[in-house]
């Protein structure tokens, strides 16, 4: 197996399309660990993780044509894909929690984003793996995915925008949002009963 | 700036995203003066830095081995059918044995079919490899060839099956079943290809046999015959074996091993 590393995505997939079985493997070693480790990240389950990897690669080769490299990179494209079949399972299996926020509109209260001394500060960094990834896991899948996106995969506002279908703002206000939930969250992990107490700390808005 | 522009700006501060020098320089000078965006910032900075740590503990993990070999063999199998003509379907890597791989193992069959109707009717030749001492005929697993090799062997039908010879004369074919075994044991060429020399034969590689029916293990078999072939590439594919694309047009030989009635059982690919 001969791999080609010079080659970029789309000629790899052009080469695919054309039978080439090293651009397909070279493609799909050079995308499958994002594929897998974003599923991974959304879905808390290898299993999950494997079947979309496997499922986005039948799709390329099922749905070649749909991809148009004007309107997006093949990258975001096969986010894309990975993203619907993430959502589909989690859909069926029901395996997230629910939390009580939802509208992103709702951005809220700036009050509850407060913070008393160091948050985060006491944790060991086995704890704050194990805290944050939790954390990730339990939030709603609409912020849940600009995390990953985001955060975890160091995507831009305007690749996580094309890979979620929606516009730059949704991401930027999406993400604040989220990064808001998981500050609640650790620190309600952290300290129970802190959470509450946010509600009834002052803020200047001065 | 005031806490609520501060709060506008603090996801891209905390991240490091390039920002407005101007902004920057009004939600420092905010942080001096609010304590509780300074906090929160903190908050924020330890989030990322904790998300960071998150990223790098799974950066090496990937997906399994075998979703690759699955994924390979599902892109041969398709760059196979590919070649045969037919478009890319919607299907499952699970299944097994889908109706492209029976189609492929059903042409395998009939060419082993048709090439056994043409050695028997080509004569003596170089190419053959006898493998045991048969001592019944070759029966080819159609009805259509089997009429035939047993009007070559003599059978039951009162008019000779009659073929016309290069020099263009008749040549009889009712021939009786001893006649047919003694033929059979010679020598023979196959029109599909040349047979290989002493030299040809020590410089082939060869696969192992594999398997084309259920059930029927080689060991069972007492006579077998040995019949070498050209076939499409693309069959290679249809035995998870590699392909070159670029070479899919072009033939590959291939070995078949005959049971007694003449269904090809085994094969194997020459270079």
């Amino acid at each position: 197996m001969t791999l080609l590393p010079a080659f970029s995505d789309d000629e790899l997939f052009r080469l695919m399309l054309a039978g080439d079985e090293n651009a397909f493997v070279s493609l799909y070693r050079r995308r499958q660990g994002g594929i897998y480790r974003f599923a991974l990240q959304m879905s808390g389950s290898q299993s999950v993780a494997e079947d979309v990897t496997q499922e986005v690669f039948i799709v390329l080769m099922n749905d070649a044509s749909r991809y148009d490299p004007e309107k997006g990179t093949l990258s975001a494209y096969l986010y894309g894909i990975a993203r619907n079949h993430v959502l589909r399972s989690l859909g069926r299996e029901r395996s997230f929690v629910s939390i009580d926020n939802s509208s992103e509109d709702s951005l809220g209260s700036v009050a509850e984003f407060v913070a008393h001394d160091d948050p985060l500060g006491d944790l060991t960094r086995s704890e704050t793996i194990e805290s944050v990834r939790q954390a990730v896991t339990t939030l709603p899948p609409h912020y849940r995915e600009v995390v990953v996106l985001c955060d975890l995969h160091e995507m831009s506002y305007a690749d996580a925008a094309q890979v979620l279908g929606c516009a730059v703002g949704t991401v930027r206000s999406r993400l604040h949002r989220a990064r808001g939930l998981l500050i609640e969250k650790l620190r309600a992990t952290e300290e129970p009963g802190a959470a509450s107490r946010l509600a009834d700390t002052a803020r200047c808005f001065a | 700036m005031n806490c609520r522009n501060f709060e506008t700006a603090i996801t891209e501060i905390a991240r490091e995203q390039i920002l407005e020098a101007r902004s920057k320089a009004a939600a420092l000078t905010h942080l001096h003066e609010c304590r509780a965006c300074a906090v929160r910032l903190a908050d924020e900075r330890a989030l990322s830095a904790a998300l960071t740590t998150v990223a790098g503990s799974v950066a090496e993990n990937v997906s399994a081995q075998r979703i690759e070999g699955a994924l390979v063999s599902e892109f041969r199998r398709r760059t196979s059918v590919d070649t045969i003509g037919a478009t890319w379907g919607r299907r499952t890597i699970r299944r097994t044995w889908s109706p492209w791989s029976i189609a492929a193992a059903a042409t395998i069959l009939a060419v082993a079919s048709f090439a056994v109707i043409e050695f028997v009717l080509s004569g003596p030749g170089k190419s053959s490899q006898q493998l045991s001492h048969a001592t019944t005929a070759v029966v080819p697993s159609s009805p259509a060839s089997q009429e035939t090799i047993a009007e070559i062997a003599g059978g039951d039908r009162p008019t000779p099956f009659v073929q016309t010879g290069p020099s263009g004369a008749p040549r009889s074919l009712d021939r009786g079943r001893n006649q047919f075994r003694e033929a059979a044991l010679k020598p023979r060429s196959l029109p599909s290809t040349s047979g290989p020399g002493p030299s040809e034969v020590r410089d082939e590689i060869v696969t192992d046999f594999m398997p084309l029916t259920y059930g029927a293990g080689l060991s069972q078999l007492d006579e077998m015959q040995l019949v070498r072939l050209e076939l499409p590439r693309s069959v290679l594919q249809s035995f998870g074996l590699p392909m070159n694309a670029e070479r899919a047009g072009q033939r590959v030989k291939a070995d078949v091993l005959l049971g007694q009635d003449g269904v090809a059982r085994a094969i194997r690919f020459v270079r």
